[in-house]
Formats: structure tokens, sequence, C-alpha cells
């Protein structure tokens, strides 16, 4: 009897996870979830900057991340342009496909009209992407327009007014990260923040975020956003909920779910006549 | 279009989704089709990368030095001509020589020096406590010329060991976190943005 | 001196200047190490066509050669063919691009991952079992984690997220560093190694 509950056709499985995910969609209890000190920390950095400042908005995540890292980066976007008005806002990325990620969540903000009044090449630019990884790092820091000669739209960055007065990395007053994996933060911080003292903030894929807690204790990451509940607890600070938000009911089904697949695999495994014969 | 758009979508993700069922065409055709995508991706952004960081600077400001770079990467592709591929470890010489700088310049302050540092914390709590001797112990675990007969060491390594467990189950449980996430995600696109039978 | 002993030769001037640029301010040494830097950028840009050229080589002998499933090939070629022209020409800020972009690339990736979340909940029901200490402290670790990250946590226990933090910041914290400074004594040696021509492997063996 153990052995077959043990044994369960797999499609079973899934589609009780499919089930646990998708039934809060149409019924959402909204359970509250408390914002935690990380996220408050890297909240409170952005939303320290002062007009003039610079902050380099770095997104380096493939579309494999897109759906967890997404909704933290357009929430840091609407924070920046709805309410930092003259903060310098330079996106670029790390990745081959995190520019155009960063170009598809402008594209949204425009359409809601968030980004009205904004001039391109003074208060927001996106350079775009570098290939090299650490090496590309490096080399923002050393001179990040001949790194980036160019940005996404074909201008040259030298030339961009959103530049001026911006010699090496230690001339960027903040820096957000959004990464899922390498070159991610230990790159940044042995390239950027170390070196140059560049103040830095974190938006995690939630399997990044076990190994770049040292950093976050040491001091060399200001704060950083756990996956999609770091995007919840960002909407929730800022006070505009979004998609991070809406997946939390989800996320409360789905993780039950697997905690009592653990306990009814465990259950079986213990209560299973066989698994003593077989000893 | 953005109908069309929805539909194509719908289409791949349901394709790959059909994986969990079992291996059949559709996800066979849709593997095929987000390899051939992915790999188109690097090559266009590569060249957008080439162009603004080797062509222009070249043709427009004159920088001929970076003919050399441009001819080095190119020998990369020396690995495909029978007989040739020697020609390929010249720009490997030159990408490792640079990885290997850089990360013995900024590994060394980063990851060793800052991260002694934190540890060095006063044990005037137990968390505090937790935190020097579970690095200590964690690093004495893969101390692996240590003798097998010093208590000293062997206790050392099993509390280091029960240290990193509590560590990987924290790994993953954010990793559980990480790919439901991603799952809620394909889910709410299917039910919200296709089928519209949500909000 | 042989080919070998010349790359090893030039391995070691490169990193030597990379190294020397961040710890002398000699002007110099300073501009020749910011200009391997760009060389970098530039040979890892010309790196990115290789997945696309060996993928073409691969799969297209496949079509010539009619091998079993050879039809999967023409959709990749196909497809891997049709986005690179229209990049080249629509660049990958374009419409057209971005429209193969976010609605086959993005969804495509996504979903091969969001996959890992059917494996995760089979292996939770059918492996992951307490069958030692050390497992048995992994999987209570695991459930807390979990617990905490997802608002039903806090709403069974208000404390859970404070136990999940407690957990993440300190024995998680001390074991990721524990990993992290091993980790990097060991990166230090290798490229010391392999500044000194002791370790070859990057450089491939025998004639080719």
């Amino acid at each position: 009897m153990m052995s077959k509950i043990r044994n369960i056709d797999r499609r079973i499985i899934y589609a009780i996870l499919l089930v646990s995910l998708a039934f809060p969609i149409f019924a959402p209890p909204g359970l509250p979830f408390a914002v935690g000190n990380p996220a408050r920390n890297a909240y409170a950095a952005i939303d320290a900057l002062e007009p003039g400042s610079l902050v380099v908005l770095s997104f380096d995540y493939a579309p494999t991340s897109a759906d967890e890292i997404n909704p933290q980066a357009m929430a840091v976007m609407r924070h920046l342009f709805e309410q930092k008005r003259g903060v310098r806002v330079v996106t670029l990325g790390f990745w081959p496909s995190g520019p155009i990620f960063a170009e598809i969540n402008f594209r949204a903000l425009e359409a809601e009209g968030v980004t009205d009044g904004l001039v391109y090449g003074e208060d927001y630019a996106n350079f775009g992407y570098i290939a090299g990884a650490e090496n590309a790092m490096a080399a923002l820091a050393t001179d990040p327009t001949d790194a980036f000669r160019r940005d996404r739209e074909g201008n040259r960055t030298a030339d961009l007014p959103i530049m001026q007065g911006v010699a090496t990395g230690s001339d960027i007053d903040l820096l957000v990260h959004f990464g899922s994996g390498t070159p991610g933060v230990p790159e940044y911080i042995r390239q950027l923040v170390d070196p140059y003292g560049v103040p830095m903030v974190a938006g995690l894929a939630a399997v990044s975020v076990a190994g770049s807690i040292p950093y976050y204790q040491a001091g060399q990451v200001i704060g950083y956003f756990n996956g999609l509940r770091g995007a919840a607890e960002y909407e929730q600070l800022y006070g505009v909920a979004g998609p991070g938000t809406s997946a939390m009911d989800s996320f409360s089904f789905g993780h039950l779910t697997i905690i009592a697949f653990v306990l009814i695999g465990n259950i079986t495994y213990f209560l299973d006549p066989d698994r003593k014969k077989r000893k | 279009m953005e109908t069309i758009g929805t539909w194509l979508a719908a289409f791949c993700t349901l394709g790959l989704m059909s994986f969990a069922i079992g291996e059949n065409p559709w996800y066979r055709l849709m593997e095929h089709i987000y390899v051939g995508i992915a790999a188109a991706h690097s090559l266009v952004m590569g060249w957008e990368n080439l162009q603004n960081n080797a062509i222009y600077p070249i043709i427009e400001d004159g920088e001929f030095i970076k003919v050399i770079p441009v001819v080095l990467g190119i020998l990369l592709y020396a690995r495909f001509i029978k007989g040739q591929m020697w020609l390929a470890r010249f720009p490997m010489a030159v990408l490792v020589g640079i990885g290997v700088g850089l990360t013995v310049r900024g590994t060394i302050t980063s990851d060793i020096v800052n991260q002694i540092n934190a540890t060095l914390v006063p044990i005037n709590s137990i968390d505090n406590f937790l935190i020097f001797f579970g690095v200590l112990t964690v690093l004495m675990f893969f101390y692996f010329t240590r003798k097998d007969t010093n208590p000293v060491f062997n206790y050392s390594g099993i509390f280091g060991r029960y240290v990193m467990m509590i560590a990987f189950g924290a790994l993953f449980g954010n990793a559980a976190m990480g790919r439901m996430s991603l799952m809620i995600g394909r889910i709410r696109f299917l039910l919200i943005d296709w089928l519209g039978v949500a909000s | 001196m042989n080919r070998q002993d010349f790359l090893v030769i030039l391995t070691a001037i490169v990193g030597l200047i990379i190294i020397a640029a961040q710890f002398f301010t000699v002007e110099f040494i300073k501009t020749t190490g910011a200009e391997l830097q760009s060389w970098g950028v530039i040979i890892a840009a010309l790196a990115l066509g290789l997945a696309a050229v060996n993928l073409s080589r691969i799969h297209i002998r496949r079509i010539t050669l009619r091998r079993a499933n050879w039809q999967y090939s023409v959709a990749l070629v196909g497809i891997l063919f049709i986005q690179a022209i229209i990049g080249f020409i629509d660049t990958s800020g374009g419409e057209v691009y971005n429209f193969g972009f976010e609605n086959i690339l993005t969804p495509s990736g996504a979903m091969m991952f969001a996959l890992l979340a059917f494996w995760i909940a089979s292996a939770a029901y059918r492996a992951f079992t307490a069958r030692s200490v050390d497992s048995a402290i992994l999987l209570i670790s695991a459930t807390v984690v979990m617990l905490g990250n997802a608002p039903i946590g806090q709403a069974i226990y208000e404390g859970m997220p404070d136990i999940k933090d407690w957990i993440m910041d300190v024995p998680n914290m001390a074991a990721q560093r524990g990993i992290m400074i091993g980790a990097g004594i060991g990166a230090i040696a290798l490229g010391i190694r392999i500044l000194m021509g002791i370790e070859r492997g990057h450089l491939g063996g025998g004639d080719e």
C-alpha cells in the first residue's frame, strides 16, 4: 500500500502542483506578508538618491529568469521615474538579453505615462550590452564611456549630457544589479564595489540569494531583493501592487504543496514494511 | 499583431510544458526552436557589440590597434578547420591571461580579506559564536590532508558538515521558490494574458 | 622556444599587466591594462558567434545526411538564420526582432526553467527522505526556509519569517562564507599556477 502511494504516477504530482499554483489566481486569499530587512535597506538606498545622482541599473539576466527578476526591475524603474526625477538613470547589461528587458520595461512604463517629460540622453539612457563578463565590468569601472562607446540608439556615450563629469566607476552613486548568475554579484564586488567604493543593491533570482548573503553581511551589498518575494516587498514599500504581490498567494499554495509532498514521501517511506526487508 | 504574439508565446509555452506528460514531437520542435533562436540572439548581440567596440573605433576614430583583437577573435573560429585548431589557442591565451589577472587582483580583497574581516566578530552572542565557528569549521571540513586520528579536526569537520547541510537546505528552499516563481509566471500568462479567464 | 612556451609567456604577460595596472599608478601600465581590457571585450564579442556557427555546422550536416529526426534540425537552422538576418537588418532594438524575442525566446526560456518546478515537486515526493541526520537537517532547513518565504508561513506562525532570516543570516551565511573563502584561495592558487606556466590546460594538448 505504502509503496503504491510512493510510486504514484509523476503526472499526478505535476497536476496537483499546477492546480495549487493556479487556484489562487481565481480565488486569492490575500495573505499579508512582512517586509524583510534586506529589501528595506535596498529600498532605502534607492529612495535616498538625490537629484543629480547617477544610478546604474545593470540588467544581467536571461529570459529563463525574467518572470522572477523583471518585476523587481519594473518596481525600481517605476520608483525612479515617478518619484526620483532629476536622478540620472543609465541602464546597461553584461548578459545579452538584459538591455532588451530594460527597453521592454521602459516601453511598458511609457504606455502608462510614467516616463512623460523624461529626456533621453539627459535623464535616462540605455547603454546596451557589452561582452566579456568580469573583464567588461572592469572596463566599465576603469572608464564607462570607453567601455560603452555607443548607446542603444547609436549615440556616442561620451557626448551624452547624462555622462558629464563621469570619468571612472567611482562617479557612480548607486549600482542596482538585477542578476541570476555569472557575471553577477561577486564579479561586480571584485571589479567595481571594493576597488571604486560604489554602493550596490542587488535584485537576485532566489537561487542566487544564499550565496550572496556573505557579501550582504560584510556590508559589500547594502540590500537585496529575494526573487519574486523581493519584488512583492518592494511593491509593498512603494505602495503600488504589481506582479510580485499578485503572485504571493500562488507562492503560499505552491510551497504548502511541496512541503506536503515531502511529508507524505517521508511518512510512506518510514511506514513502508518493505523498507526494513530491503535493509 | 499582439494577439498573434500572445498565441505564439502560448504555443511555445505549452509545447515545452508538454514534456511533463512525456517526450513528444511538439516538445522536440520547441526545444530545437529555442536553441536556434537563443544562438541567433547571441550572434546578433555579439555583432552589435563588435560594431560599437571595434568597427566604429577603427573606421571612424582611426584606432587601428583594435585590428589586433579582431584578428585574434576571428582566429577562435579556426577550431572548425581541420588541422588548424592550434590557431585558436592565441586568443584563448589572451582571454585566460586577462581573466586570471582580474581574478587574482579582485579575489584577495573581496572574497578573502573582507570576508575574513566580517567573520572576526566579537563572540558576545550565540549568533556571533555560530558565525565565527561556523566559518572556521566549514573551512576545516575541506582540509583534506588532516590526520583522521585528530579529534579536534574530526569533530570540527562534523560540525562544519551540519552547518553546510543547513545551508544546502536553505539553498533548496530558495531554489524551490525560484522555480515556483517561473511556473507561476507561465501559468499567469496562460490564464490571464492568453485565455483571459482571470484577472 | 616552441609554440606552447610562447603562449604561456603571452598569458603571463597579459595577466601581469592587468594585475600591475591595479597596483601601480604608472601611466603606461594603466593605459596598456585598459587597452588589453578592451581587447578582451572585442574577442569575447566575436566568441559569441561560436555557438551559432557550431550549431549550424552540426545541424546542416544532419539535414544533408538525413540523420534521424533531421526535420527538427531544419526548424533549428531555419529560426537561427531568420532571427539572425532580422537582427542584422532591423537591429536588436527593432520591432520585428523584438517580436521574436518577446514571443518565442522569452516564453520558451522561461518555460524551460519553469519545468524544474515539476522536477522539484517529484523529487520532494520521492527522493527527499530523512534517511540520515544530514538529510534530516537539510529537509528541516529547507522546510523552514520555504515556509518563511511564503506568506502562509507567517499566517501559520508569526515568527516564521524571523526564523527563516536567522537560518539565512547565520548558519547559511557561515557555510557560504567558508566555501567562498576556500574557493577564493583555490582560485588564486590556480591563477598563480597559470601565470607561472604550470597549468596549461587552457592551451590544449598536442599539435592539431
